[in-house]
């Protein structure tokens, strides 16, 4: 696979990824309010205070159970629909604290989202990395319009996605983008667990810990029940209700 | 429990937002059935009368004690003779003569519709019965009901009368009837009185004790005689000896008798040395000595003395007597015997026509006793005719005649305009209530919080987030139904009030 291409501006973003302060992280243009609205994303402006409070509380819980440094954290929703949302905008809230910095991993090959955050569109992705050993890290790392949160897309190559989920450089990317900065929290956006328990077992396994989000209206008791039992009690650090 | 229902509340806002559509159709089509229902509504006009029931029963006071009679409800029995097919197809002719040319089945379809039409209601604590009857015009209800309740009350009277002298014809059937019975009673009475021997039972049994103690004394009497003849016997046995001493003794003498006589005409003829002679002697020697020996063996002094003895032959009277006594005695006993069998067979007769007399005598007496009765209760029962006849009885008043409705009963379809609406926007609002409530799925935090299992908590709840585009297209969507909603219900609006108005015109 030929080198990607990147724009200045992403280049110039990825040079400084090599920095370790987050505060010294090149941003590419953030989206205006209008925009973050548009995008159902959170923000600090008067848009909707309930959904910012939520997914600040949630943030503020999912570090507590990870009392020191950074955590990887898998979102996957019960059904599909949902989980992505919550994904993006955990990364969002994570990123509002100006001493932080999020990085959304799609790993929804099926249902890939990530791209509409990114003004400045991607060449490759976490596929194409997991593909090319000459791909770095740093050329799937791009810069969202949510400042202090970056993205990986999902790349170009979707096929045989659950053995690429599983291979030693998906292990080692989830290990480098952690180690990288201390202040970086990983989100990966994982697919449906009732359509694709295997890649959520093989993602599970990468992270510290399973954030399950529950649509409303979708599953009933018995269901729930069943995913917690495939994912884990001790691997899960909760659950969301999400009223979608 | 109030978070549940505010649950329930939100859940069901939000379905309905998702199926605003399928809402607005429901709506619209729920409101137009019952515009097309409420102008299609039948009219009905209800024409009531109420019927009193004055009740003296002709029948139960004439038969009280004597026989039960079914207690009827009357207010029912008012009932089911005016629903009857009877009364029905008289006032069916009564409203339509041209009935009386119906084929059977047209009669009968017609007769159903009338008591389909007609409304019986029976009063509890008053003995009245409200009577209507339903029709699609108001004159056809007050005429209608105007000819049932009228041939229901003629109806009454003719039955009443029929009643009454139906009961004094039953009165007066079991009269004879009775007679019937007692002179045939009486008859049987006499027969066996005629028949039946004339013994009772303690003559009877007076000429049994009589017969047994004759018979015992005869029994007496027999042994008696027997020992007589006995001791005869005995006492004839040893005088028996005398008479062998007897008999041989005469014939000794008889023999020597002859011998002498052959002993004298020998010495005629030849001396007494002469052999012959002298044989004879010895002979008469030798007889001489037996006769002698014999006697003396009897006490005797010579055979004539022996057979001159009467004790002998009073003895021998005496057995021969007694043996024809005995005799006589024997028949005598085993006639008394037949008789004493006869007055024993006599005595079970006695009894079992005694029993039959009995039955004899309380049949005749419980008949007559009935007879006289009922000879009574006829007297009764021609009075109650007559006071039938006056007025008395079963009496049927009517309370209330039939009014003439002049405005039509039931659910008016003003009413049903005034509810469609809100049945259009209940219905759909209903279902998807129930829908939420049915559906075991997840629909809010606090559900989830309550069944998440034990180590696994609630993070955040999400609020629905809406994008302004969303909002945008939500509010084109709403104000589109809403103006759809408008149209409709002033079309509504105008269509109920048209249909209104053409019925208060009517």
């Amino acid at each position: 696979m030929s080198k990607p291409i990147q724009s200045e501006f992403q280049k110039a973003a990825i040079v400084n990824e090599g920095q370790s302060s987050v505060s010294q992280m090149t941003e590419v243009k953030a989206f205006s309010t209008q925009e973050l609205t548009d995008l159902k994303l959170i923000h600090s402006g008067a848009g909707a205070p309930s959904a910012l409070k939520a997914f600040r509380d949630l943030r503020t819980r999912l570090m507590a159970i990870k009392e020191e440094g950074n955590f990887a954290c898998l979102v996957v929703s019960a059904e599909p629909g949902g989980g992505s949302h919550v994904a993006v905008n955990l990364a969002a809230a994570i990123a509002l604290d100006k001493t932080k910095s999020s990085v959304l991993v799609d790993c929804n090959l099926y249902a890939p989202s990530v791209g509409q955050y990114m003004p400045g569109g991607a060449d490759v992705g976490l596929t194409d990395y997991l593909d090319d050993t000459s791909v770095s890290c740093e050329d799937i790392v791009y810069g969202t319009g949510v400042k202090r949160m970056r993205a990986i897309p999902v790349g170009n190559n979707k096929d045989g996605g659950t053995e690429k989920l599983a291979s030693a450089r998906m292990r080692q990317l989830v290990s480098e983008l952690k180690a990288r900065y201390s202040d970086r929290y990983v989100i990966i956006d994982a697919p449906s667990v009732s359509n694709y328990e295997a890649e959520v077992q093989i993602l599970s396994e990468l992270c510290d810990f399973v954030l399950l989000v529950v649509p409303s209206g979708q599953i009933t008791e018995s269901v729930l029940n069943a995913h917690i039992e495939r994912i884990g009690k001790e691997n899960l650090a909760g659950v969301v209700f999400n009223e979608r | 429990m109030f978070q549940y229902y505010l649950d329930l509340i939100v859940a069901a806002k939000r379905e309905l937002i998702r199926f605003r559509f399928g809402v607005a159709v429901l709506f619209t089509i729920i409101l137009l059935a019952v515009l097309f229902v409420g102008s299609k509504w039948p009219q009905r006009y209800v024409s009531t009368s109420v019927i009193a029931v004055d009740v003296t029963n002709v029948i139960e006071p004439l038969l009280r004690g004597a026989a039960e009679v079914a207690d009827l409800d009357v207010t029912e029995k008012v009932g089911d003779v005016i629903s009857s097919k009877r009364v029905l197809e008289a006032a069916l002719l009564r409203i339509y003569p041209e009935a009386a040319g119906y084929s059977p089945q047209r009669l009968e379809n017609e007769v159903k519709q009338l008591r389909a039409n007609l409304g019986i209601v029976v009063s509890r604590r008053r003995p009245h019965t409200v009577v209507s009857f339903g029709s699609a015009s108001p004159t056809g209800a007050y005429e209608s009901l105007t000819a049932i309740v009228d041939v229901f009350l003629e109806d009454r009277v003719a039955e009443k009368q029929k009643d009454s002298f139906e009961a004094y014809n039953f009165i007066n059937a079991q009269v004879v009837e009775y007679k019937k019975q007692l002179e045939s009673a009486e008859q049987k009475l006499k027969a066996f009185k005629a028949q039946s021997v004339d013994a009772s039972e303690s003559d009877v049994r007076k000429r049994v004790n009589l017969l047994t103690a004759e018979i015992k004394d005869l029994q007496v009497e027999i042994e008696e005689t027997e020992e007589t003849i006995r001791t005869t016997r005995r006492q004839l046995k040893t005088e028996g000896q005398y008479l062998e001493v007897r008999s041989r003794s005469i014939a000794l003498e008889e023999r020597r008798k002859s011998l002498q006589d052959e002993l004298d005409r020998l010495r005629l003829s030849y001396q007494d040395s002469y052999p012959d002679v002298m044989a004879l002697k010895r002979q008469l020697a030798e007889i001489d000595e037996a006769l002698r020996v014999n006697l003396e063996a009897a006490g005797l002094q010579s055979a004539g003395q022996a057979s001159e003895l009467p004790l002998y032959e009073e003895l021998r009277k005496q057995a021969s007597s007694a043996e024809v006594q005995v005799l006589t005695q024997r028949r005598r006993l085993a006639a008394l015997e037949s008789q004493l069998e006869d007055e024993y067979r006599l005595a079970g007769q006695v009894a079992d026509r005694q029993a039959e007399l009995l039955d004899l005598t309380r049949d005749y007496d419980v008949t007559k006793s009935v007879y006289e009765e009922m000879l009574e209760r006829k007297e009764n029962a021609k009075l109650t005719v007559a006071l039938n006849n006056e007025g008395q009885g079963e009496n049927y008043k009517l309370i209330e005649s039939p009014n003439y409705p002049l405005s039509p009963s039931g659910l008016n379809p003003i009413v049903i305009f005034l509810l469609a609406p809100i049945l259009a926007a209940g219905v759909p609002l209903g279902l998807v209530f129930v829908y939420v409530f049915l559906d075991p799925r997840i629909r809010s935090s606090s559900q989830l919080r309550s069944i998440l299992p034990e180590g696994v908590g609630l993070l955040a709840s999400i609020p629905y987030q809406s994008t302004p585009l969303g909002v945008r297209l939500m509010r084109k969507d709403m104000i589109l139904l809403g103006l759809w909603v408008i149209c409709l219900m002033g079309f509504y609006g105008y269509l109920a009030y048209i249909q209104i108005v053409g019925q208060v015109v009517e």
